[in-house]
């Protein structure tokens, strides 16, 4: 191949006769030594405020440290003790499970009600739309601990929901704490599945939504089989979110039932916490952080894989 | 196959008339054509018809039902969409099968029938793509093929070649002609290209400002626009316009006086300019007939002097803009003119060639029996002859 070739026509077989050049691209990512020094202050913030902290706690959860008395000070590692009562705990398999309830309760019931308001809120009136829009961010944007008792003085003896159901005696917190709580999570999360599902629904093409009404599809069928799939990995991330987001969520469960009662609602933070400043035993408060922590991160690691996935 | 009617439709946005007072009869089988400049109320008629908007004002009729407040697919329309619309989440297959298959037609006949429109418009190896794996042209014709798949009464089209590159555009234009010829399924097609609504329609509906402005053959808006808006928006280049004095002379002919001549006109044009009111009528001369001295037939009896003051070349022709006086015209001229910008050129004109407007109501004050109307008696009187000239397209106004 000579450099006189022309960088256009075709050869005899018909393929384009093209002399690329070689060597060195000049479109490649490169790394740069510079790049650390900028990336330096960020690098410090996340090994001193994260990564130090969270490999600490982790360490924590493998001694004998207490709250109280001659181990608070000159705790050691125990190796596997801590792990092996943790595995015997049935209170903590109890709290897993509640955990689980309260988190897959809260998922369903905020996503199917974000979609409904999502979808509603689309063909409502610009009044009732900013009205109610407003109404529901509210709830989301409301501290967990404001939430917490709003929820708590409705569903507690004598409260809102008592007294609307005409039983005003009853004590819904007491007969079923598990549900009352995972019903107040869900409401302070729909506001926000609302407000991204609303957003997603509104990048579904209309003139698509149009084709799908000039075809005489229904409103189920354009929803299940179009705006569905269309917004699917939306769908996706933002029930990990929701899930993340619940995890998490001990400030309100605490302010309602602190745990109780007899462990109903206890879920791993809750019980965490319980564990290390209750009963005064901080290492294995900690360690069942570190089982949070763990299953948080998976989560979390497959929230980063498929966010990144697009249609 | 259906007929479709407006009648006295109106549809406002907020106060804003979009489609205003439009009253229009569509034959069963006819291909029909909106065009206009953006905003002239087109898309919001063809979304009007079907069922997308709903007037504010009038009803409109497909067949002898009143579908004024019939939702979309109770139509039984087929809709091709400016951005296609495909399904994103769609194979090909299931965007040809969606339609068939949320009306619960019949499932053992639907491959064969996605296979036989697949055959048609040439997608049986996209069959499993999805939309985002296909060409402009591709997604067109799936589009397309999602509409035929139904077997409709009618066929809407919004701008469906506006996104296409010029040389596929010919391509599926003489494509959507061959079809409509096949099926004769009743065709209401918008687009703002005149050119395409003077090539693909039997008729032509000119619209601007929401207004309906005339409709007829291509021939017909061609020769006889009804009005100085759809004597320039057709034919390109756009016609020249100028004014113009009526005079007359002591013999008593008539003749114009523009541009620095004076221009007997024909007998004709005379009865009609003196039966009018106006003395300074708005006159329209096509830049096809314009013609270079040189080349000009016996007929271009009036003769004028200008300057080329800029020339496109197109190869078989050139279009060059000519300063006279103070008013700058295009002509057509032959490839043998071989002239340049700033030099003299000599052009001459068919008084006949003329059109003669309202100055101030812009509406046409003589009406040409034009070439169109020749040929259409002629057709006629051969029609009876020869039955089986043309049969589905109706060159012919009937």
């Amino acid at each position: 191949m000579s450099a006189v070739t022309p960088a256009f026509g075709l050869d005899v077989l018909g393929k384009p006769r093209l002399s690329v050049p070689t060597g060195r691209r000049k479109d490649r990512a490169r790394f740069q030594w510079g790049s650390l020094v900028l990336l330096a202050p960020a690098i410090v913030l996340l090994l001193g405020l994260f990564i130090y902290p969270a490999a600490y706690a982790f360490y924590l959860g493998f001694t004998n440290l207490r709250l109280i008395g001659p181990t608070a000070v000159h705790y050691q590692f125990t190796g596997t003790a801590n792990l092996q009562t943790l595995v015997h705990d049935g209170v903590l398999w109890n709290s897993m499970w509640i955990t689980a309830v309260f988190v897959g309760g809260s998922v369903v019931g905020a996503v199917i009600l974000g979609m409904v308001l999502a979808l509603a809120l689309r063909t409502a009136t610009r009044s009732v739309r900013v009205v109610a829009g407003g109404v529901i961010v509210v709830c989301w944007m409301m501290p967990a601990i404001s939430a917490g008792l709003s929820w708590y003085a409705a569903s507690t003896a004598g409260g809102t929901l008592a007294t609307i159901l005409g039983t005003s005696s009853s004590d819904f917190l007491h007969s079923a704490p598990l549900v009352v709580v995972t019903a107040a999570n869900c409401w302070s999360q729909t506001g926000f599945v609302m407000l991204v599902f609303a957003a997603a629904l509104r990048n579904v093409p209309g003139e698509v939504l149009e084709s799908a009404k000039v075809e005489n599809a229904s409103a189920w069928q354009t929803f299940r089989k179009i705006s569905l799939p269309i917004i699917w990995p939306v769908v996706v991330t933002t029930v990990l979110i929701v899930v993340l987001l619940s995890l998490g969520n001990f400030a309100l469960i605490y302010i309602m039932t602190q745990g109780g009662p007899l462990n109903a609602t206890n879920i791993l933070p809750v019980y965490s916490y319980v564990q290390a400043f209750s009963f005064q035993d901080l290492a294995y408060g900690a360690l069942v952080g570190n089982v949070l922590v763990v299953i948080s991160t998976v989560l979390a690691a497959i929230y980063v894989k498929l966010s990144r996935v697009r249609i | 196959m259906a007929s479709v009617r407006f009648e006295g439709v109106w549809k406002l946005f907020g106060d804003l008339p979009a489609v205003a007072g439009l009253d229009l009869d569509i034959d069963d089988g006819e291909f029909v054509v909106f065009v206009g400049p953006s905003g002239c109320g087109k898309t919001t008629s063809l979304r009007l018809l079907a069922g997308l908007e709903r007037p504010s004002y009038g009803s409109i009729w497909i067949d002898n039902d009143d579908v004024t407040r019939l939702p979309p697919g109770k139509r039984d329309i087929a809709m091709v969409f400016q951005s296609y619309a495909l399904y994103p989440n769609m194979t090909v297959e299931r965007n040809l099968a969606f339609g068939p298959t949320v009306r619960r037609e019949d499932k053992r006949e639907l491959p064969s029938r996605v296979h036989q429109v697949a055959s048609v418009l040439g997608l049986e190896l996209l069959l499993d793509r999805k939309p985002a794996e296909l060409s402009g042209g591709q997604r067109q014709r799936v589009a397309l093929g999602r509409a035929l798949i139904r077997q409709p009464r009618l066929f809407l089209m919004d701008e469906p070649l506006s996104n296409l590159d010029a040389a596929l555009r010919v391509q599926m234009r003489e494509e959507l002609v061959r079809l409509h010829q096949l099926l004769s399924v009743t065709t209401v097609y918008v687009t703002h290209d005149q050119v395409e609504a003077m090539t693909m329609g039997d008729r032509v509906a000119v619209m601007n400002g929401g207004q309906l402005l005339q409709v007829g053959t291509p021939d017909e808006l061609f020769e006889n626009p009804g009005d100085l808006f759809v004597a320039t928006f057709v034919g390109t280049p756009k016609m020249n316009t100028f004014s113009a004095e009526l005079t007359s002379d002591r013999d008593g002919s008539t003749a114009i006086r523009s541009l620095g001549i004076s221009v007997p006109v024909t007998d004709w044009q005379a009865a009609q300019l003196l039966q009018g009111r106006t003395q300074t009528p708005v006159v329209g001369l096509r830049p096809s007939d314009l013609h270079w001295e040189a080349e000009a037939s016996p007929e271009c009896k009036a003769h004028l002097k200008g300057v080329c003051s800029m020339i496109e070349r197109l190869g078989a022709e050139s279009f060059a803009s000519v300063t006279i006086g103070d008013v700058v015209m295009k002509a057509r001229l032959p490839r043998a003119c071989r002239v340049n910008a700033d030099e003299p050129i000599d052009l001459a004109f068919d008084p006949a060639d003329l059109y003669f407007f309202d100055p101030q109501l812009g509406k046409a004050i003589v009406e040409r029996p034009g070439a169109a109307g020749q040929k259409n008696q002629e057709l006629q009187q051969n029609a009876t002859a020869i039955p089986d000239i043309a049969p589905s397209r109706r060159m012919v106004n009937q």
